[in-house]
Formats: C-alpha cells, sequence, structure tokens
C-alpha cells in the first residue's frame, strides 16, 4: 500500500498532480481469515511451547475417603455389653419367674393376683431394659454386635488386654455411605497403620455430623489410647479407569477434560488437539484415573495451558498475524 | 528602535562583544549542566491510586471497591478523566488532570478526598494508596538479579530489605518495584483436623498469633543512680518460638499453635514473576521523580549498585545492570546530534571562507551563530526547560534563520565596503548596511514567528511535546535577531575597521550571469512562470497529505518491550514456564544482549497486570550491528511459535508516549461503552471482525480479555441456618484456607514479617474446595458443599471504566506508517459495518486520533497565523502587490521539502510537519527580503522600477539567499544524512524537509519571483 502510494506519488511530481488522487480503498482488501481458526500447532511450534502428548494409562485404583478417626475407650464397650447381657438375664429371669407366679396362680397354689401382676410388670420392664440396652448397643457397636458370640468375646477379650482397639472412623459431612470400604489406613504420627474394617455405625457423631464406620486395630502402636484422634484413608473397592498426570486436568463449567490429538492434522499440515471430557474417578499419587479416554488416544500430558490459552484467545492470535 | 540599538552597538562595539562572549561562556556552562532528557514532560499530571481487595473477583472488585472510590473522586477540580481497571484483588485508578495544574497541589486533592474512603471499603480491602508522582517517561533504570545460591525468599529478602532502600535514598528515584523471588511470610499452617480435635476455632488461632508476636514496650527501673530501661522482646520471634504460643488452657494443659499448625516461613501468595535471562531471578523496575534529571539520577543510582556487586557476589547474587536503560537512548542520542551539529559547524566554516574569501567577514558570520544558541540554552535552563529532543529540534529548525541573520548582515557589509570609497566612514557604512537589511529583516524574522504560533498554541500531548521545540525556536530567532542588530555590527567595528574585502567570489559572478540569462528569459513570460508558482504550489499542497501522517517516528532505542498476554486465568508457573522457553530463544537472536521478562505485577505496582501478562525487555547490542528493524522481526518470528501468546512490540519511548495518551500503548483503539459488558463485548467483537479485514490492521485483539473460569461458591441460606453458620464465618474460613489470613506483623530491626494464618488443604483442585470443612456453632464440622453450591463458571478477569463508565476496547496496531489515514478508513468500515444498539456508544482514540486531532488544530491556528501574517506584511510593505506576490511565491516552495520526503521514505510525522512550517518562514524571509530590496532600490537608491532594476536586486541578494541556504544545507546535511541514527527521529525529518524546501525557495525566490515582480511590483516613486 505505501510503496503504491509513493509510485503514485512520483508519478504525481513528474507527469501530474491532479492524477495523484487516487486513493486505494480499503475495502478491496481481501477477507483476513475467518476468526475461530481451531487448536493446530505446527512441530516447531509443539516443540517450542513444549507440549507433549502420550497415551493414558490403564490402570485401576480404589475410591478414597479421607475420615476423622477416633479410638474409643473400651471401658464403654465392655460396659454397654455387660449392660446388654445383664439386662438380657434379668429380662429371662423376670420372665421366669413371670411364669413360675402364673402357674402357681393358675393352680391355685400359694400366688395372689397382685403377685402375678408383678411379676409380668417386671418381666415386661426388664425385656424393655434389654431390648433398650440391645438398641443402644446395636446402635452403637452395631459390627461389634454383628460379630458371632466367640468372636466378639475374643475382640473385647483384646480390647480389654489392650492388644486391640476400637477406632471410629467418620466421614463430616456424610450421612449415607455407601458401599463397604474395603481397607482402612490411620495415619499415627504420620505412620500408617491398617485397620480392620468391622462395619458402618448406625449412629451420627453430633459434633461431626457424620457417619462412621467401627475399625479394630491389633496391636495398635503403644501409646494410642481413647480419646485420641487420627486420620483415617478409607480404602473403596477398586475403580478401573486411565491414568493421566494431573497437568494435563483442565477445569471449566463443563467439568474436567483433557486436549487429545486429533490423528488427523490439518490442511496446512498442523497437529490439531480437541478439548475431551473425562470423569474422575480417583486420584492416585500425581495423577488421576479417569474415564471418558481410549488408552489409543494421544493425550496432551504436557503443555496442556497452552492450548488452553490458546483456545481462549480464540481469532485474535498472534500466530495469525502477517508482520512486517 | 532598531535604529537605536545598532547605533547603541557600533558606539561601543568592545563592551558589546565582551557581553557577547559573557553570554556565550554563560551558555555554554548552562549547556554543560544543563538537564537532559529525552523528551520533555509530556504527561498529564496524573495520579494512579490502587486499592488492594483480597480475595474479591473483578466484578466483585468494581461493585465493592472501584466504584465507590469513583465516586470519591468523581467532581475532583481540574479533573479530565478518571480511568480504572477492576481484576482479581486489585483495584487501579488513574485520575489524570488538566495540564494546566500543580501536579503537587492535585495529589493533595486527591488525597483528601480519598481519606473518606475508609468506610465505603469492605472489610478485608486495603487502603487506596496514591503512587508516588513520577516522570512522563517514568522508568528510569530496570536491573535484576539471579543467585545460585541463595533460595527466592533469601534474595527477595535481600533486595526488599537490603538494596531498595539504597537505591530509594538517590535522589530523584521515586519508585522501586519488585519483581520474581518469593516475599517472606511466616505461615501458621493450621491442620483442620487437629483444631477440631482440640476444639478450637480459626479465632483462637488468630488471637494466639497476634498475642505471640506483640512487642510492648517493657519501661524502665530506676536505681538512685541509673535508670535502666527494660528492652521486652516478643516473644514469637521465630518460627519455633511462635510455635510455643499459647492459644489456651485446657485441664491444666497449655494448648499452644505447634500442637495444631505447623509455623514455617513460606512464600507468600504471589502475583507477579521475574526471569532474568530466562532464569529465575530479581527484577527491580525504578522511575524518577517528577522533575528529575534522568542522565543524573540514572549515573547516581547505577554508582550505588555498583558499588552494592562485590558484597552481593560474595552471597552468590549476580547483578544484571541495565536491562532496561532509557538514559542509553539520551547519551546516544544527544552524543550522535552532537557530532552531527559539529560537523555541520566545520562545514559552515568552511564554506564561509570559501564563499566570503575573508577570514574577519567570516569570523563575524560564524560567531554570531553559536551565541545565539548558546545564549537560548542559557535561558531555556534558567526557566527550567530541559534540554531534549525537542527542544534541540527548535535549534535545529531555527538554524536556518539563525545562519541566514549571520549572513545577511555581513554580506551586505562587505558588499557595500567592497563599493565604497577610501577613507570612508566605516562605522557611519556599518551602520546604515545593517540598518538597510534590519527593517525587512525584523518583519521576516516576525513572520517567520507568526508561522511557529501555531505550534506553540498545540494543546495536549502535541502541545507538551511541540511547545518547548517552538519556544526554542521563538528564542533562537530572536536572540539572532537581537545578535545580529547589536554583536554583529559590533564585531564588524572591531574586526574591519580598515580592512579592504576581497572581491566576490568568481564562481558567484558566474552563477549571477546564469540568473540574469534566467531572469530575462523568463520576463516576457509571466503566464508562465505565474503558472509555474500556481502548478507547484498546488502540487505541493495536493501530494503534502498523501505523504501518510504519523504522530511520532520510530525511535532508534538500544531496547524494545514485547507484551504479552496468554489467556485470563493461566497459573503464574504456566506464564513462567512458557516465559523462560521465550527468553531463551530471545537471547539466541543475534545483537540481542539481554532479555528480562515481568510477570503479573509488583506489590503496589504501577501495573495492574494479572499473572496471564507479562513484559519482554530486551536489550539491543548495538555493537554486533543487527538492526532494531531486523531484531524486532527476529522477535516476531520467535513469538510466532508460541500462538498461545498475543504479542505488542514497542520502543520504550513509544510505549510511554501511548500510555500517556490514552492509557492504552496501541496508536489506534475503539473504546466501545455501554452499561452491559456482554453487549459491549459483542459490539466490540464485530468492530474487531471489521478491523481484521482492513489489510492494514496489524494485531487486532479486544482489551478486556476473555472470560477466565472460577469456582463459584454461592452460599445457601437455608442450609447455613441448619447448621448455625453464619454467611461470614464462611467466607473467612475460605479466605483462610485459599489466601490465607494476615493476622499480625512481626517488626524486626530492619524489617518487618507478615503473620499469615492460613489452613492446610489437601491437594490444590476444584473438587476439593467442596471438602473443606467449616465449623458450626455448636461445634459442628461441616464440609462447605454441604452449605454452598459449588459451580464452575466463566467470569470477567478485568473490568474497565472510563470516567465511571464500563467499557470494551478494540485496539489495533496498523502495520502502515499513514496512522492518520488508517484511523479515517477504520472509522469508515465501522460506521459501515457496525450497527450498535441504542445505549452504545463509540470513541475513537489512539497516536492516530491525536495526530488527526492535531493536525485539525493545527490547520486552525494556521488559518489564523496566515491572516496575521498577511497583517504584518501589509504593514512592513504598504502595498497590496507586495503582499500578493510574497502569498503567491510562498506555496511553490513546499515542492522541494515534499520531494525530498518523498525521496527518502519518510512520512508525514510531526518532526516534518515542523520542518515544513520552519521552511515556509525561511522562504517567506527570502521572498520579503528580495521584495524590501526592491523597494530600497526603488526609494532610497532612487532606481526607477524596471527589469533592470529587477535584475540588479536579484542579484544583489542571490549572495546572501545562497549562503544562507547552503550554510543551512551544509549545517542540516549531516542530521538528514544520519536521520535514522538515534537522535536524530525528530530532527533528521525536519533537515530533510528544510534541505528539500531550501532548493525550491532558492530557486523560486532567485529565479521565479523577480520576473513576476518586474511585471507586478508598483512603487510609489515608479
Amino acid at each position: 500500500m505505501i510503496r503504491t502510494r509513493r509510485l503514485a506519488l512520483w508519478a504525481c511530481i513528474v507527469v501530474l498532480p491532479a492524477l495523484a488522487l487516487a486513493d486505494a480503498d480499503d475495502d478491496d482488501a481481501p477477507p483476513a481469515r475467518a476468526p475461530g481458526a481451531g487448536l493446530a500447532l505446527t512441530s516447531a511450534q509443539q516443540e517450542a511451547v513444549g507440549v507433549a502428548v502420550s497415551h493414558p494409562v490403564k490402570g485401576a485404583g480404589p475410591r478414597q475417603i479421607e475420615a476423622y478417626g477416633l479410638v474409643l475407650d473400651p471401658v464403654e464397650l465392655v460396659t454397654d455389653v455387660g449392660r446388654l447381657a445383664g439386662s438380657r438375664s434379668a429380662a429371662r429371669n423376670a420372665a421366669a419367674d413371670a411364669g413360675r407366679v402364673e402357674g402357681l396362680y393358675k393352680n391355685g397354689a400359694n400366688a395372689s393376683l397382685k403377685a402375678l401382676q408383678l411379676a409380668q410388670a417386671s418381666e415386661i420392664e426388664s425385656q424393655a431394659t434389654a431390648d433398650a440396652a440391645a438398641a443402644t448397643f446395636f446402635q452403637q457397636w452395631g459390627p461389634v454386635a454383628a460379630l458371632p458370640e466367640r468372636e466378639r468375646e475374643v475382640l473385647i477379650t483384646s480390647l480389654s488386654e489392650g492388644r486391640a482397639v476400637l477406632v471410629r472412623a467418620d466421614v463430616p459431612g456424610r450421612h449415607a455411605l455407601g458401599a463397604m470400604p474395603s481397607k482402612a489406613l490411620l495415619s499415627v504420627d504420620g505412620i500408617g497403620v491398617a485397620a480392620r474394617l468391622l462395619g458402618p455405625v448406625a449412629r451420627t457423631m453430633p459434633d461431626l455430623q457424620s457417619a462412621g464406620w467401627l475399625l479394630e486395630v491389633d496391636h495398635p502402636p503403644s501409646g494410642l489410647g481413647p480419646g485420641a484422634r487420627l486420620r483415617v484413608t478409607l480404602a473403596g473397592a477398586d475403580v478401573a479407569g486411565l491414568l493421566i498426570p494431573t497437568a494435563a486436568l483442565l477445569y471449566s463449567d463443563d467439568g474436567a477434560y483433557v486436549y487429545r490429538q486429533k490423528t488427523a492434522t490439518s490442511r496446512d499440515g498442523k497437529t490439531e488437539f480437541a478439548p475431551a471430557t473425562v470423569k474422575l474417578l480417583t486420584p492416585v499419587g500425581d495423577a488421576w484415573l479417569v474415564s471418558g479416554l481410549a488408552d489409543a488416544d494421544n493425550i496432551v500430558v504436557h503443555g496442556a495451558g497452552v492450548l488452553w490459552s490458546l483456545q481462549g484467545l480464540g481469532s485474535f492470535s498472534a500466530a495469525e498475524e502477517e508482520h512486517d | 528602535m532598531l535604529r537605536a540599538i545598532v547605533r547603541a552597538s557600533l558606539a561601543h562595539p568592545r563592551i558589546i562583544t565582551a557581553l557577547s562572549v559573557l553570554v556565550a561562556v554563560l551558555g555554554a556552562s548552562a549547556l554543560l549542566n544543563a538537564r537532559l532528557d529525552v523528551f520533555p514532560d509530556f504527561a498529564p499530571p496524573h495520579v494512579l491510586v490502587q486499592a488492594e481487595a483480597p480475595g474479591l473477583d473483578a466484578t466483585q472488585v468494581e461493585a465493592l471497591v472501584t466504584r465507590p472510590l469513583e465516586g470519591l473522586l468523581a467532581g475532583t477540580e481540574n479533573v479530565e478523566s478518571v480511568r480504572s481497571t477492576s481484576s482479581q484483588g486489585l483495584s487501579a485508578i488513574q485520575v489524570v488532570f488538566g495540564r494546566s495544574g500543580d501536579p503537587y497541589r492535585q495529589r493533595q486533592v486527591v488525597t483528601e478526598r480519598l481519606a473518606e474512603a475508609g468506610g465505603l471499603l469492605p472489610a478485608g480491602a486495603g487502603p487506596p494508596l496514591l503512587s508516588p508522582l513520577s516522570s512522563s517517561m517514568e522508568y528510569l533504570v530496570h536491573f535484576g538479579y539471579t543467585s545460585d545460591r541463595l533460595s527466592p525468599i533469601e534474595l527477595r529478602d535481600l533486595v526488599r530489605w537490603m538494596i531498595k532502600p539504597q537505591i530509594l535514598a538517590v535522589p530523584g528515584v521515586a519508585q522501586a518495584q519488585i519483581f520474581g523471588g518469593a516475599s517472606r511470610e511466616r505461615q501458621v499452617l493450621v491442620d483442620p483436623f487437629k483444631l477440631l480435635s482440640a476444639g478450637l476455632t480459626l479465632e483462637d488461632l488468630y488471637g494466639a498469633a497476634r498475642r505471640g508476636t506483640e512487642l510492648i514496650g517493657g519501661g524502665y527501673i530506676e536505681t538512685p543512680t541509673q535508670r535502666i530501661v527494660l528492652q521486652a522482646q516478643p516473644a514469637g520471634a521465630t518460627p519455633a518460638a511462635l510455635s510455643q504460643a499459647v492459644i489456651a488452657v485446657r485441664n491444666g494443659s497449655a494448648l499452644r499453635i505447634g500442637d495444631v499448625a505447623t509455623v514455617r516461613d513460606a512464600a507468600e501468595p504471589s502475583f507477579g514473576d521475574a526471569m532474568i535471562g530466562g532464569r529465575p531471578g530479581i527484577l527491580v523496575e525504578t522511575s524518577t521523580q517528577y522533575g528529575a534529571n534522568t542522565l543524573e539520577v540514572t549515573a547516581a543510582l547505577e554508582q550505588r549498585l555498583n558499588a552494592l556487586v562485590p558484597a552481593l557476589a560474595l552471597q552468590g547474587v549476580q547483578y544484571h545492570p541495565a536491562l532496561l536503560r532509557p538514559a542509553s537512548f539520551i547519551e546516544t542520542a544527544i552524543a550522535k546530534l552532537r557530532n552531527s551539529l559539529l560537523t555541520g559547524a566545520v562545514l559552515v566554516v568552511l564554506l564561509l571562507l570559501l564563499t566570503l574569501r575573508d577570514w574577519r567577514a567570516a569570523l563575524v558570520s560564524f560567531s554570531s551563530i553559536p551565541v545565539a544558541l548558546l545564549a537560548t540554552v542559557w535561558i531555556l535552563a534558567g526557566v527550567g526547560i530541559s534540554l531534549n529532543t525537542m527542544t534541540l529540534g527548535g535549534l535545529v529548525v531555527a538554524l536556518g534563520v539563525v545562519v541566514d541573520d549571520a549572513v545577511i548582515d555581513v554580506e551586505n557589509i562587505m558588499r557595500r565596503r567592497r563599493g565604497a570609497a577610501h577613507g570612508v566612514d566605516i562605522r557611519r557604512l556599518i551602520l546604515s548596511a545593517s540598518l538597510e537589511v534590519r527593517r525587512p529583516v525584523f518583519y521576516a524574522t516576525a513572520a517567520v514567528a507568526v508561522a511557529f504560533l501555531p505550534i506553540l498554541m498545540l494543546s495536549g500531548l502535541q502541545g507538551s511535546f511541540f511547545r518547548p521545540l517552538s519556544i526554542a525556536f521563538l528564542l533562537a530567532v530572536g536572540l539572532s535577531l537581537l545578535i545580529a542588530m547589536s554583536a554583529t555590527p559590533a564585531l564588524c567595528a572591531i574586526v574591519m575597521g580598515g580592512h579592504v574585502p576581497r572581491a566576490e567570489a568568481p564562481w558567484l559572478t558566474r552563477l549571477k550571469q546564469r540568473q540574469r540569462r534566467v531572469i530575462e528569459w523568463l520576463h516576457p513570460r509571466p503566464g508562465w512562470v505565474l503558472a509555474t508558482l500556481l502548478v507547484t504550489g498546488a502540487a505541493g499542497a495536493v501530494l503534502l497529505p498523501l505523504l501518510g501522517a504519523r504522530l511520532l517516528p520510530d525511535f532508534r532505542e538500544d531496547y524494545l518491550i514485547a507484551h504479552a498476554s496468554l489467556r485470563p486465568g493461566i497459573a503464574l508457573a504456566e506464564t513462567a514456564r512458557v516465559g523462560r522457553r521465550i527468553a531463551e530463544r530471545l537471547a539466541a537472536i543475534a545483537g540481542v544482549k539481554s532479555v528480562a521478562e515481568q510477570i503479573g505485577r509488583a506489590e503496589n505496582g504501577q501495573d495492574p497486570d494479572a499473572p496471564n501478562k507479562s513484559e519482554f525487555e530486551v536489550q539491543i547490542d548495538p555493537a554486533q550491528g543487527a538492526s532494531a528493524a531486523h531484531i524486532e522481526a527476529s522477535i516476531r518470528a520467535v513469538f510466532d511459535d508460541f500462538p498461545n501468546q498475543l504479542v505488542e512490540i514497542y520502543s520504550v519511548l513509544a510505549e510511554r508516549i501511548g500510555e500517556t495518551l490514552s492509557g492504552e500503548s496501541a496508536s489506534f483503539f475503539v473504546s466501545v461503552f455501554g452499561p452491559d459488558l456482554d453487549r459491549d463485548d459483542a459490539v466490540a467483537t464485530d468492530i474487531a471482525a471489521v478491523l481484521e479485514r482492513l489489510p492494514e490492521s496489524g494485531a487486532v485483539r479486544l482489551k478486556v480479555p476473555p472470560r477466565q473460569p472460577e469456582l463459584r461458591v454461592e452460599l445457601r441460606p437455608g442450609e447455613l441456618a441448619l447448621y448455625g453458620l453464619q454467611a461470614a464465618e464462611v467466607l473467612q474460613t475460605v479466605n483462610a484456607a485459599y489466601h490465607g489470613t494476615v493476622v499480625a506483623e512481626l517488626s524486626q530491626a530492619d524489617r518487618s514479617v507478615p503473620i499469615a494464618v492460613r489452613i492446610a488443604t489437601g491437594d490444590a483442585t476444584p473438587q476439593a474446595v467442596g471438602e473443606l470443612l467449616l465449623r458450626a456453632r455448636d461445634g459442628a464440622l461441616v464440609p462447605l458443599s454441604a452449605v454452598a453450591s459449588l459451580d464452575m463458571v466463566s467470569a470477567r478477569s478485568l473490568i474497565d471504566h472510563e470516567d465511571g463508565l464500563r467499557r470494551q476496547v478494540v485496539v489495533v496496531n496498523p502495520k502502515t506508517a499513514d496512522q492518520a489515514g488508517y484511523a479515517e478508513a477504520a472509522r469508515r468500515a465501522i460506521a459501515q459495518h457496525v450497527r450498535l444498539p441504542p445505549d452504545v456508544y463509540l470513541r475513537y482514540g489512539g497516536a492516530a486520533q491525536a495526530q488527526a486531532a492535531a493536525a485539525h488544530e493545527l490547520l486552525l491556528h494556521s488559518a489564523a497565523a496566515l491572516v496575521l501574517i498577511v497583517l504584518l506584511l501589509a504593514l512592513g510593505f504598504g502595498y497590496a502587490r507586495h503582499v500578493l506576490l510574497v502569498l503567491v511565491a510562498l506555496p511553490s516552495t513546499l515542492i522541494g521539502g515534499v520531494a525530498a520526503v518523498a525521496l527518502t521514505g519518510g512520512s508525514l510525522s510531526l518532526g516534518a510537519m515542523v520542518g515544513f512550517v520552519a521552511l515556509f518562514g525561511m522562504a517567506a524571509r527570502n521572498t520579503i527580503l528580495l521584495v524590501s530590496h526592491y523597494d530600497h532600490l526603488v526609494t532610497a537608491e532612487r532606481q526607477s522600477w524596471n527589469l533592470a532594476t529587477a535584475l540588479r536586486g536579484a542579484e544583489e541578494r542571490l549572495t546572501p539567499v545562497l549562503l544562507t541556504a547552503l550554510l543551512t544545507g551544509l549545517a542540516l546535511l549531516p542530521v538528514a544524512i544520519q536521520m535514522h541514527e538515534p537522535g536524530h527521529e525528530i530532527e533528521g525529518p525536519m533537515a530533510v524537509v528544510i534541505l528539500g524546501g531550501l532548493v525550491s525557495s532558492t530557486l523560486v525566490s532567485l529565479l521565479l519571483v523577480p520576473p513576476l515582480a518586474a511585471h507586478w511590483l508598483r512603487h510609489a516613486r515608479s
């Protein structure tokens, strides 16, 4: 344009000034490229910005839930067991006594109607006490109650002798527990200690507003006693998926996604990329187990931010400019 | 009065000469001590108000911080515009004042207004702070530090607490902004699980941290003989000590901070970073105080910094000097201009000797030139005007008139002396010879001065630039006139007393013969002559606009600045990673000496840039021979491999000027104003699409960038009530988890460290935010997701206001030099293709717009000046025909200037425009002096008005006209030849225009005007 003007200018100076008024009209310009060009990079650009692609790796891992643990006092369990057994025994005795007094009364033996009624009332009261104790026990120690008698006795003995502790693991804010975790790991001063999952506890812990599981820790570290709070990791059943590094993940209002390399290149030979939504299953170290991809996909594992930036800057990309 | 001055000078020639020498000495002294700068203070007085609002996003900052502050500032006297930017955690408001005001007073007014801001801002927002008052160029020196031995925190500590105070102690340094490294923060990293276990709240911890670091004076004890001061020390002076601070006592046991939290020194949240040569480091950006001498302050600062280098080296710290140093340009520019002028001066002396063939005459002529220029410098320095590109430009433009003044007197005296009888009273001869030319010279000088009035009266940025040029020009011309009336006759009287000059040079005689032949040939053809004058005049006027106009030329600096933007919302680390790769590539370009990168913003920095923005400062090594244009092309080629970056490359001066003009660096932009941001965006996108289709559009972008992802935390009141939670408590916990709450400031001997309480969070993913535990009033723990909806949304990263109105800006850097032409084409295209909603309106801006405004203003004032010149000529000549002849001849002189600009491939910058104004004045001067000489011949020497008289007058004027043209041409030739060298950007085009114009004006006044005058002029006596 400038050169044209200069030529025109010289033509004007030399020939006829009036002819110099021709002004190139901008409207005649060829149309610019269409806005919103795709995410495409040349190999030089990929090398420059540090974009690297790789296949996601098939993997499986447990869903993990972080929980807060509280070491329970075995005295409470022993007391509750005793109270349950005692109340049951009292209920049985009361029932037997009521049956005996009723027999005597029916046979006109030395039993008044009043004595029979007292015995029956006592039986009902004892049964109610036994039922309440049972309900309390099941609410508080459900998994223990569910154990076979022999196992429960062994557990209580272990607890009483300090060879094991019971831990209640709570997940704050959860009122429904879902599937039973398969494993539990306690963090005791940063050291992982495996625990056995006994089962879900029915009673919500009011100060955590949570549901919890009961765990048994055999041979607990010395010093770990009732009242101690611990961090617990509950591991659910393994889920299968594809492992991708955390750096490959981006987040938008549509959820998490990664950039996937298209198989075909663009007309100008550039490698094209497109976002692919993924479902996050569970974190595994510095990676995530995800679904929504195929293991043959080529995923941008390094430099995803570059593509994200390119996508956001849209049609006014510097790459498309023609520079002087 | 003119006669009285000349008489007085001739009466006391030695005193006048001594006074002239004294003035020259004073001028030389002023020149040596002058305040040197790149440009005059071109920026209007302005203040930058910044208020930090941690944790708020752009829309919240706009509503809660920017709007109230804008409300306070609205109506402040003498305010021209208020521009603001609301971004994440920061409100930045620029208040621009009228140029007439006192910057210190205006700053005071703003401070008073902001004093009322306290109750208006939300809790957690910092107080509005004013940036220091700095010069227009703002940049002083940018330098950096890197270290392999020190950690980023240690390096930043070193710079922040040891080096920065020394920088600010240098007189003239206004501010030192630090980018990069990591700011030390004492973090109390709360384990939420332990806090829960201990039954404590965050408030308990805040109080403990505050009390643990509080320093309370101890008082003193007084013995009978002594007073002993108790020096109390804060207990929590170290992380270990602070972790022992007691939070509460439970069952007789103390619960300490360390029981529920880890106390450590770590980096505070960062909004910026820096890379020096692709390595992480610290970049320090200093700015000059308002009115400071850039060269002196730079030298003093560098001396201070150099003194620190050995001690820093012992600590393993490398100093990277002059990563950006505007003073280099001043030094180079001044040195090159000085060399050009010295070369010109030598050439002038040689030509004077060659032409006048008389060393005495050459001495008198030549000596008056430096005296006039040095006297101008003396006065400029006296009134506080710095010596800069523009004032030097004024002196260069004035050179033609000054040389003419120096020649015309001496030549007339010599001509008369040659023709005078032996034993003539030399003083009387000098008096009459001097007075003969004095009156027309006075009118001619007045006409030139009037021609410069439109430039003097330019307003805005153009006025700030060109007013010093006009002042320098007018002063030089005025003083030159005074010297021509006083010192020149006086010196002539001293050195030429009994001296008879040699005859005129033969080549001049031959030229006169040829001139006579041409005039005699043209005399019978007055129609041809008139047609030639009219056609060339019209051609010059028509072709002038075709040259392509631009405000300022490209400055050949040793530094280039590349503004790069990634998408808003990008992580700081990613910007740094990409930046490092770019820096490595840039550093590999031949001719690049250093590359520094600043990312985001500094604390209370001037630029409120987000982490997606970075600025590469590239230093060019002139010794390697690569041109700035070539290196700029290479830089662009590097950025082509980084398509995720929007990039704009400027020279430092162009960047500063652009920012000053409109707050934008780009040379053309369209502001879209409207209350609805989405609609503004839609209109702006349409405009951008239209502009992209223009072939000369370079980079087109929207200033307010695309949206960024945000995780919106929307509290649900029903759920909050269910758990007995208050909204503010929830937000405070979120803030503590993801920003940190500064609860105290630990003051130590020479530094202070903020104490921040943070909640340790597992992993930094959006999913983890919902798992943040809140503690209800009854102690219950509730995850955030139970009481709030968490949604990823796209939100605005930045909201721009001008004068309180929301705006979107379409920014363009046209690829053409004809910025005015581009602006017009863009305007037409937008008007044709973009339909505006009812409440949306546009405003055009940028250098092109300013250029158009300046041209319009110049045209208006020039018309007034033309009327004034006509009146002045009428007053001087007293004949309408004389005035008309001058006016007919003048436009044709433009053609030489136009041709020169076209030949050299230049465009019509304001510098070239000034050249045309000067040319106009010089041409007028030639014609006025010729016509006046005709008057003199007819009235004083009683010649009849005919061709012979016209020929004689033309012959007698040939020597001074030719000599002036040659001398001016030679003086300006080195400047014009080196027009592509640093320092010649303004003066070069001026010199080119004047050189070209001198050819046409000389031909017109010596060949075309005499034959026409012979036909046209009527004299009273004739």
